[in-house]
């Protein structure tokens, strides 16, 4: 029986938006009636034990909190380091890293771009925006590494 | 319980930020580890990137304008966070993402965090055979009950797009298994 009032209400559907949703359920419940379940599982209690481990950032207002005579001493200690360094580093080894190789280390390190962007100054930051890259560039680049559906969905 | 403007509320207050984000991984740690673990597979990976996200999330939260729910826009940030460990795992190994799932399904059947039948096995082989984003769709579909609206958020796509995307995946999926 129709009700009187779904004929003056003046609503409307889609056009065939019943047989088109009668289609999808059922499709989709015969499926299920298969298979419901993805077969996934996880270890036992993982989600009553689960922590989320946040970067320290503790470690700054530690610092400040040293008095100081700790504070001079540990900048001593670290100068010193420096310094050693600065003699001892053979600084060939530095000029013989090539591009490709800090390329290879950042990708398989997987270092997120703002983490990268954590060691630049907010000036450093504001330089990479003035870049010149030309769009046959950009083009080569997103042909030879980008993957196009996570661009998409990003 | 808490309503997710209260959350968002005391998040961004440092007196309160620690307290709610524990709130937050209380009520969004099971439903964003299963999306993970749908897309990247395998336990430890999934933890990896629930951390992760979780962790962009804390560090984002500022930038979160209320667009959005708040709840899409965590399944947002779990989403790339899935797709860019397995675009890295990929690279590292030098293989395909495509000939990386297949190597997981391949091991699959000896994980001991899988405990499916032929049928559940042969289901997530069907789904590896969908392209990457239709896979997402009909995960968080068949499985996870997501409206299209929210999916809409989450995936920036049309919701006419979505459905029409999940009614060719549920007849791939049906067709698979009644060939294989």
């Amino acid at each position: 029986m129709t009700l009187k009032s779904d004929i003056t209400s003046g609503f409307k559907v889609p056009k065939a938006y019943f047989e088109s949703f009668d289609t999808d359920f059922i499709l989709e419940q015969t499926l299920k009636q298969t298979v419901s379940e993805s077969g996934f599982k996880t270890p036992d209690t993982y989600f009553e034990n689960l922590e989320i481990r946040l970067p320290k950032t503790a470690n700054a207002r530690t610092l400040q909190q040293l008095n100081k005579k700790t504070t001079f001493y540990l900048s001593g200690i670290a100068a010193s380091l420096v310094l050693l360094l600065m003699f001892s580093w053979p600084s060939e080894n530095l000029e013989n890293i090539t591009a490709e190789a800090i390329e290879n280390y950042l990708i398989y390190e997987e270092i997120q771009s703002d983490e990268l962007a954590g060691f630049l100054t907010s000036d450093e930051l504001d330089d990479l925006s003035t870049l010149s890259i030309s769009a046959s560039e950009i083009e080569t680049y997103i042909f030879e590494n980008a993957a196009l559906e996570s661009l998409l969905i990003d | 319980m808490q309503n997710e403007a209260t959350i968002l509320r005391q998040l961004k207050s440092d007196d309160t930020k620690e307290l709610a984000f524990k709130t937050l991984v209380e009520l969004y740690k099971e439903r964003l580890y299963w999306h993970i673990r749908k897309i990247v597979i395998y336990h430890d990976d999934s933890d990896d990137v629930l951390q992760n996200t979780f962790i962009k999330i804390v560090r984002n939260i500022h930038n979160f304008k209320g667009d959005s729910k708040l709840f899409t826009w965590m399944y947002r940030i779990a989403t790339n966070e899935a797709i860019t460990f397995l675009n890295s795992k990929a690279r590292r190994h030098q293989i395909s993402n495509e000939m990386l799932q297949q190597l997981a399904l391949e091991n699959l059947e000896a994980d001991v965090y899988f405990e499916g039948d032929e049928i559940q096995l042969k289901l997530q082989k069907a789904i590896a055979q969908l392209p990457r984003k239709q896979q997402l769709i009909f995960n968080m579909k068949y499985f996870d009950a997501i409206k299209y609206k929210d999916m809409s958020e989450i995936l920036d796509t049309s919701e006419g797009a979505l459905k029409a995307s999940y009614h060719i995946a549920v007849k791939k999926i049906k067709s698979y298994l009644s060939d294989n």
